[in-house]
């Protein structure tokens, strides 16, 4: 029995070829289902994300690429079939690029945290509809499991790499927690808004929003939960608020150094956070010199950007290091596990023969003392496992470490378990 | 100092080179739960530290604050117990890649004290015990507030500099870093405060004014001039970030100076 995977994924194929395999969650679990009946498999599992569709099974060698093949070819044309879109891999292979997969590093956005969530969910649903049960039922939580190690011990989560989540980011290296701080919105664009919905879900509470057209300023207030101001107060909710996201279309700077100078000395040096997301510029760049005023720069986001997916990277390779041990890990131990049907046949087999002895000599047991009778079971029973003791042993070695010439089925010949 | 006492502290001392490795490994690779045994290290070294100056204590009959040696053993026994109350409080394992070096030379200059002699100064009685451990206590706090300013210094030329290097990526975020030197300059003051009433009140009654032309004294209240001047800073005129950084290391500084002037005792007491 060995774990196959099938699949395709943004670095093979681009989404005119995903979106043709694409299944909803209802097609992916009757897939599955639909795969784990037939012959050639005994476990089935289809994960389809915008990012990727993947089909995993375990059963015969070659048995998920008979059983795919049919769907395949009704959803993919001759072009696509031969563009390498697709990859197939077995065994250990497999077993990695699961792991790869569950831990983001396979991901788009390496270290994004959805991926979890939706290998998690696929599991689910494969367990609920019966479709695992066997080694790849045990691969997916393994899989969960060092995706959280990697979590856990990298940080290949934990910085954010989109210019709004760098906002937030940036925020709570100054403030920490966000809880109950005060975010001013100047003028209306996207990337404002965007930042201003992650501050808001990061935990920032007061939402203020100016606009020279104080009606845009109400419509973009009311669509965010935040509260409409006039243009004319800002000098005043600069002394008041945490945190400034402006987009204005301004030709000049609305905030100068001087100004800013006034600002932080009524504030009485309380921080405050300066995010300019407009071209041409809204906030004066030299304001950043002033003494717990940081502002930043489209360029600047961008650049923090780009410097955590460079930390990204490195996290990334050490999280392939922990990838390489889990899967070395899992594959002896999936190995190991192949002897145990031939184990746990010999122990019952030599427990079946002590008691029929037993059983043979009872009539001539009958004088024992109940002492005298457990010695027997003691003795009886030590003599089993002793002789046991070194065939379990070489069937372990062998199950983690295939020598050639020597296979169970021999095994089983030898102590006669069938 | 007593043999047992060098021993253990000489114990304290290889647990505390173990947690600062290993805090380093772990601050370094980002790996918080490989600080726990850094943690356990520092706590199991402060243990044995307290029990090799109990014993020292017991073997001179009083307070083991007379040699350099001794006052060094001390002002590390204590900055680790602030520091360990800092970590609880806050849980920012780098501030021990900052707060220990100095933790860790303090103790290994203390333990390159022999047994420990009475050197009979004529007035080192109780009120001086009670008058030096508010003031190593005091220092101590000092020292945290510092070790805030200079992480703080670093974390807010990384967030000007606006572009992410090591540091960033593990610093506690700047207000934090402010919490921390707020709450330890709060302790300093209040712990230097008391120990200079209660030395200054019993130098009165002894010596008269004679003790207040001694430079250590002025060095002394100028570290309590110092810490008032933080305290009212920030309370009164908003001192935060660069500013407050810069005057929580000058009052190290100078408390510092004060400290290494004074060890042992100060002149007065041998007249």
């Amino acid at each position: 029995m060995s774990i196959q995977l099938i699949g395709m994924s943004h670095k093979t194929a681009p989404v005119a070829i995903r979106e043709r395999l694409a299944l909803s969650e209802e097609d992916a679990v009757a897939l599955a289902a639909r795969l784990a009946r037939g012959p050639q498999l005994d476990e089935a599992l289809v994960l389809s994300t915008c990012n990727r569709v993947e089909f995993l099974g375990s059963g015969e060698p070659d048995g998920l690429r008979s059983a795919v093949l049919r769907h395949l070819l009704d959803h993919l044309d001759q072009e696509a079939l031969s563009e390498d879109a697709l990859y197939a891999y077995g065994e250990r292979a497999a077993v990695r690029h699961v792991f790869r997969v569950a831990c983001s590093l396979d991901s788009m956005v390496v270290g994004e945290p959805q991926i979890l969530g939706q290998v998690r969910d696929a599991y689910r649903r494969a367990t609920d509809a019966g479709t695992l049960g066997g080694p790849l039922g045990r691969l997916i939580p393994h899989a969960l499991r060092v995706a959280r190690r990697v979590r856990n011990e990298t940080g290949i989560g934990r910085t954010a790499v989109s210019v709004s989540s760098v906002a937030v980011e940036l925020a709570r290296r100054i403030f920490g927690e966000l809880d109950g701080l005060s975010v001013l919105l100047i003028g209306a664009g996207d990337m404002a808004e965007a930042a201003a919905r992650h501050l808001q879900n990061a935990g920032a509470s007061h939402l203020y929003v100016a606009n020279r057209t104080f009606s845009s300023a109400e419509s973009l207030a009311a669509s965010i939960a935040g509260r409409p101001v006039r243009f004319e107060r800002l000098l005043e909710l600069l002394q008041r608020v945490d945190i400034v996201l402006s987009s204005t279309g301004s030709p000049s700077f609305i905030l100068t150094r001087r100004t800013a100078e006034g600002v932080i000395a009524s504030r009485r040096n309380r921080p405050i956070f300066l995010v300019d997301i407009a071209v041409p510029r809204d906030i004066d760049p030299e304001i950043n010199a002033v003494d717990n005023m940081f502002v930043y720069d489209i360029d600047d986001l961008q650049q923090v950007a780009a410097a955590n997916i460079k930390h990204r990277r490195r996290e990334a390779e050490r999280a392939e290091r922990i990838v390489e041990d889990e899967v070395e890990g899992i594959l002896k131990r999936m190995r190991a596990h192949r002897a145990a049907p031939a184990i746990v046949s010999l122990n019952q087999r030599l427990e079946a023969i002590r008691r029929g002895e037993l059983e043979r000599y009872r009539s001539k047991l009958r004088g024992l003392t109940a002492e005298q009778r457990e010695a027997v079971e003691a003795l009886t029973k030590g003599m089993i496992s002793k002789i046991a003791h070194h065939p379990i042993r070489e069937a372990k070695r062998q199950a983690s470490d295939p020598r050639p010439g020597f296979t169970f089925d021999d095994f089983r010949r030898l102590f006669g378990l069938d | 100092m007593d043999s047992h006492a060098t021993v253990l502290l000489r114990a304290a001392l290889v647990l505390y080179s173990l947690g600062l490795l290993d805090s380093l490994y772990s601050v370094v690779r980002q790996r918080r739960k490989l600080f726990k045994p850094a943690l356990y290290a520092f706590a199991l070294g402060a243990t044995l530290h307290f029990l090799s100056l109990a014993l020292a204590s017991r073997a001179l009959g009083r307070f083991p604050v007379q040699t350099f040696q001794q006052l060094c053993s001390m002002a590390s026994f204590f900055m680790t117990v602030v520091f360990l109350a800092v970590y609880v409080r806050f849980k920012y394992e780098s501030l021990a890649v900052f707060a220990v070096p100095p933790v860790f030379l303090l103790a290994l200059v203390g333990s390159l004290g022999g047994p420990a002699r009475d050197v009979s100064r004529p007035v080192l009685q109780w009120w001086i015990s009670i008058h030096a451990t508010l003031f190593l206590l005091g220092y101590a706090a000092l020292f945290l507030t510092c070790v805030a300013g200079v992480m703080y210094l670093i974390q807010e030329h990384e967030l000007k500099s606006k572009r992410p290097k090591a540091f960033y990526y593990r610093l506690p975020p700047l207000s934090k870093l402010e919490d921390i030197g707020r709450v330890a300059l709060g302790a300093a003051f209040v712990l230097v405060t008391l120990g200079l009433i209660a030395a200054s009140t019993w130098a009165f009654a002894k010596w008269g004014a004679s003790w207040v032309v001694d430079p250590t004294i002025a060095l002394a209240f100028l570290t309590w001039g110092i810490a008032f001047t933080m305290v009212v800073g920030r309370l009164a005129a908003g001192w935060q970030g660069r500013k407050g950084a810069y005057f929580s290391i000058a009052g190290f500084a100078c408390a510092a100076l004060t400290w290494v002037v004074n060890s042992g005792a100060h002149t007065f007491m041998s007249q």
